[in-house]
């Protein structure tokens, strides 16, 4: 495993090619790059606004400014989308460049999860002018931003790891993912907060519910401007403990299944 | 001689049967699990081992095993049963074209390429002009290489996976392509690298080829190594299989 590792770190040079190549498809040829990529959020950012402002009553679910609220929510969860979504395609979108080189396999994993949290952190300004406009000052647990992120990463790499040789294995994972990445939307605290779900839920509820590492992240991410509603360190540690078990499935999977993989694509 | 390429009981297996992917159902269920049914080796108890600055011919039928073997060597395969070691890296000239990408214009193409087989980017900002002026592509290197002739784009590749500098380099038949002036370059560059010490295993059809540059034969066939020796004496030997097969 270590070995691995090493292996990986030697090569970062291409990873950071790579992820450089991603990110000019994505925002250097198309002029609206940018405009299309923080469009997607705060389109769903306004519609759930709209729906849990002007017609249903939240009942005090959430906080308010709850656009702010909200946008804390789905910037960090479009990565997490993103990067479910792609690793799926990982060994088999650039099939021929998988072929041909036989550099460490988890670099194309590797690849989407630091593209997408390039994309997550370009769409951070579109936050801060939320920040801004509703005049929030950001309280001390902004310092803890990276922590999130970087648990966000561990646990998006382990799945990324984990999806991508058995989607080539496997004909209906990606059918199923679209499943579960729709429950997962509701499961994670996206338009409600994890202290709603503390106060509403039974507690065998919340026990199981702060299991999904994206809870005690997104939770971190939003107490940087709802610090009286952040439910506290005890998730974010469980968060952080289940993502690296994720990371260690996935590099469990994909080291198994690796051959395997290389000979179907 | 210290040896480079070390294969040991070497195997490799591929599904039989034309259902490719398995649904989760049936891994569930433990009902029809495809692995140990309908598959067929393409390379099974294959063992040698090549020192330094040998030039080995793979010679055999269609289907043999022979590019199977190559892939494993280049460790874009994984063998199933023993093991291949190389003591240092390799430059695959496998597929040659089949790293580059058809949206990105040869320049990027170049840097990506050479930088997925291992080079630095200092490596590859020095060698740039040189894997340029040998593809003889300078007028282009701004266009997407979907664009270039097919001639162009192998002639692109060659010179990236030759600007390498392993000290093992895998040919897989590119040598029947390009024109003729482009043909007598790439023996010249291969010469070269013979000659500084490189090890060259290559697999032809083309007696030619095989006899301007290798000195040792292995003949595959059905994915067994039926014949290692000199080259004369595996070229005899897989002839005479062909004529037999006529017969």
């Amino acid at each position: 495993m270590v070995s691995r590792f090493r292996a990986i770190y030697a090569r970062r040079d291409i990873l950071r090619l790579l992820i450089r190549r991603d990110l000019k498809i994505k925002y250097a040829d198309s002029k609206l790059g940018y405009v299309w990529s923080v469009l997607d959020p705060l389109l769903m950012a306004g519609v759930y606004w709209f729906v849990f402002t002007q017609i249903f009553q939240r009942g005090g679910v959430g906080r308010e400014p709850y656009l702010l609220f909200l946008l804390l929510g789905i910037l960090p969860w479009m990565w997490a989308n993103g990067v479910i979504r792609d690793s799926m395609r990982a060994l088999t979108a650039d099939a021929k460049l998988v072929r041909s080189s036989n550099l460490s396999r988890e670099v194309w994993i590797l690849r989407i999860v630091g593209s997408k949290v390039m994309e997550f952190f370009f769409s951070l300004p579109v936050l801060l002018l939320f920040v801004l406009l509703y005049t929030r000052e950001p309280s001390l647990y902004l310092l803890a931003f990276p922590l999130a992120v970087l648990i966000q990463t561990v646990f998006l790499v382990g799945v990324g790891l984990t999806l991508a040789p058995l989607s080539v294995l496997f004909a209906d994972i990606k059918r199923l993912l679209r499943v579960v990445m729709r429950v997962l939307f509701y499961l994670s605290p996206i338009i409600y907060g994890v202290r709603d779900v503390q106060q509403r839920a039974p507690e065998w509820v919340s026990t199981i519910y702060v299991l999904n590492p994206l809870a005690g992240t997104f939770d971190l991410y939003r107490a940087a401007f709802f610090p009286d509603f952040f439910a506290g360190w005890t998730e974010v540690v469980v968060a952080a403990v289940v993502s690296l078990g994720f990371l260690a499935l996935g590099m469990v999977v994909f080291a198994r299944f690796e051959g395997r993989v290389l000979k179907e694509i | 001689m210290r040896s480079v390429i070390e294969a040991q009981n070497l195997g490799v297996w591929f599904h039989a049967n034309r259902r490719r992917r398995m649904k989760i159902r049936d891994m569930v269920l433990r009902r029809n699990v495809p692995i140990p049914k309908g598959r067929f080796w393409a390379l099974r108890n294959v063992s040698f081992s090549v020192g330094q600055g040998e030039a080995v011919g793979l010679v055999g039928a269609n289907g043999g095993g022979k590019s199977t073997l190559l892939k494993m060597i280049a460790g874009v395969l994984i063998p199933d049963e023993g093991t291949v070691s190389v003591h240092g890296g390799v430059a695959p000239l496998i597929e040659v074209t089949g790293g580059f990408v058809g949206d990105l214009t040869a320049r990027d193409n170049i840097s990506l390429t050479a930088g997925l087989h291992g080079l630095s980017r200092r490596a590859i900002n020095e060698k740039f002009d040189e894997i340029v002026d040998f593809a003889e592509v300078g007028e282009f290197l701004d266009m997407p290489f979907r664009h270039f002739s097919s001639g162009m784009k192998v002639r692109l590749g060659f010179s990236v996976v030759t600007s390498l500098d392993e000290p093992v380099v895998l040919v897989d038949e590119v040598l029947a392509v390009g024109d003729r002036a482009f043909r007598d370059k790439c023996y010249r560059r291969m010469e070269d690298m013979l000659s500084g010490g490189k090890t060259l295993f290559l697999v032809s059809h083309n007696e030619n080829d095989l006899r301007r540059f290798c000195t040792r034969g292995l003949f595959l066939s059905r994915g067994q190594l039926v014949a290692d020796g000199p080259l004369e004496d595996t070229l005899a030997q897989y002839n005479e299989e062909l004529d037999r097969g006529r017969s």
